[in-house]
């Protein structure tokens, strides 16, 4: 068949080229784009190991693909034994109560692990002397962040935020990482006020990454809709584009 | 970057070069050396990048006649750099204390990745994480899954970049008719840009 889809961008070419599937007209464009955009480079660095590993033994993960392919997921196998006659009566009872009892909190195991609340990327600046009550408090929180105490760290921006100016130069920030670290402690719910805050904030990199996690908290609470509606708002964006489509597409094939 | 564009992909020069063509040679050693700076040169301090490049393109000049034919020298290459990067700061570890930069602190758990690339690839833990992985990956996305087990089955098999390439979008076409070669390399690149997202969450969570 004639391929009559547009030529990919080099950086889409990346995997193809590490595996070696790549003709030599499309090696040296990828190399050419290697050598002119260091972040594609970077990228081809940091999966350099992982690359040699597929590449070292191909069948044996082709199998572990294949093996889980084969593996009906657990959803599946619930509705088969359901369907079998002498436990579907009881078996039905038995969810429906369940499901009386148990909801909304009990989401749907699919959706939550498809969620990667994974921590946000963050750097901890120089506290100057005499800084304000925020700052310093924003400081302290940020600390607990990276050291991945997440109860502490949300309760920290918390007061930060609550101590704050209104023109305070952090606050949306300070919304993002409080969200966050909400998020990580396992209380999504408890996040989304914070991250909805900062999915309102001026600043393209603070609101693209709120919307994010706003997806992950959604996906957690088991609401595939809401995820749906951040990740959409998040289809342009040049940070998370790729994952967005991705997760997108995942959620299209769930049941 | 310090480098004219090329007309001839990396591994065209370096089986001319292993057959004994100095030019070659001398001319893969320069495109190498100008990729290996600019990524020493965010790893670690301006002043030691140019001597960790000069060890790593030691060992890939000592080596690079015994690489298979088909498998490619630059993503090789690049994994005898994070080597040597990684003993480098596993030797300065032990001479002082970090002195790692504050946006660097990050990437330290990546400088722990030292040793010998080939006993590296031999180590099962790693094989059994990419397996979990692997796995993980055709659980959650099912195109995915099938995507890795068709080129990885191709890869196998064994053969040129176009019959291994051509074979793994045969074995795609059989479910999916309509896809086109690009199409499959845009899938695949995604594909892999989730795997790589699982194996980083693998790692953060084994420390």
């Amino acid at each position: 068949m004639a391929d009559r889809t547009p030529p990919p961008r080099s950086a889409d070419l990346l995997a193809a080229y590490e595996l070696g599937l790549l003709d030599a007209d499309d090696r040296v464009r990828v190399e050419n784009a290697l050598a002119e955009q260091p972040d594609l480079l970077d990228d081809l660095y940091d999966a350099a190991p992982e690359t040699q590993l597929l590449l070292a033994d191909p069948g044996r993960f082709a199998g572990a693909a294949r093996a889980a392919l084969d593996t009906p997921p657990r959803w599946r196998t619930w509705l088969d034994t359901l369907s079998r006659p002498r436990v579907l009566a009881p078996v039905a009872l038995a969810a429906a109560l369940a499901a009386v009892m148990l909801w909304p909190d009990g989401a749907p195991r699919y959706l939550t692990e498809l969620a990667d609340p994974r921590p946000l990327p963050a750097i901890q600046l120089e506290l100057r002397s005499g800084a304000a009550e925020a700052d310093a408090g924003y400081h302290q929180a940020m600390a607990a962040y990276i050291d991945g105490r997440w109860h502490e760290a949300a309760a920290g921006f918390a007061t930060a935020l609550a101590a704050a100016e209104p023109a305070w130069g952090h606050r949306d920030q300070a919304h993002l990482y409080a969200g966050s670290s909400l998020l990580l402690a396992e209380r999504p719910l408890d996040a989304l006020a914070s991250l909805q805050a900062a999915a309102a904030s001026p600043l393209p990199p603070v609101r693209e990454q709120a919307r994010w996690q706003l997806a992950q908290a959604h996906l957690l609470m088991g609401q595939a809709d809401a995820a749906r509606e951040h990740l959409d708002a998040l289809r342009g964006s040049p940070v998370f584009g790729d994952r967005v489509t991705d997760l997108l597409d995942t959620l299209g094939s769930a049941p | 970057m310090d480098r004219a564009p090329v007309n001839e992909p990396l591994d065209a020069l370096r089986l001319r070069a292993a057959h004994g063509d100095s030019g070659a040679e001398a001319a893969l050693f320069v495109d190498l050396r100008v990729r290996f700076l600019t990524l020493a040169k965010r790893r670690v301090q301006p002043d030691h990048a140019e001597d960790v490049v000069q060890e790593a393109l030691g060992v890939v000049l000592r080596k690079y006649r015994d690489l298979p034919g088909d498998r490619g020298l630059l993503v090789w290459s690049l994994t005898v750099l994070r080597n040597v990067i990684g003993n480098h700061y596993q030797s300065r570890r032990r001479d002082a204390d970090q002195t790692v930069q504050v946006d660097d602190w990050h990437r330290v758990p990546e400088a722990r990745l030292a040793g010998d690339p080939v006993g590296q690839l031999m180590d099962e833990q790693a094989a059994a994480t990419m397996e979990q992985a692997i796995a993980e990956l055709a659980r959650t996305a099912p195109r995915c899954g099938n995507i890795f087990a068709n080129l990885l089955s191709s890869l196998e098999q064994g053969g040129g970049p176009r019959e291994v390439s051509s074979r793994a979008l045969a074995m795609m076409q059989a479910d999916t008719p309509d896809l086109t070669r690009n199409s499959f390399y845009v899938a695949l690149h995604r594909c892999r840009a989730r795997l790589r997202a699982i194996l980083d969450r693998t790692e953060v969570a084994h420390g």
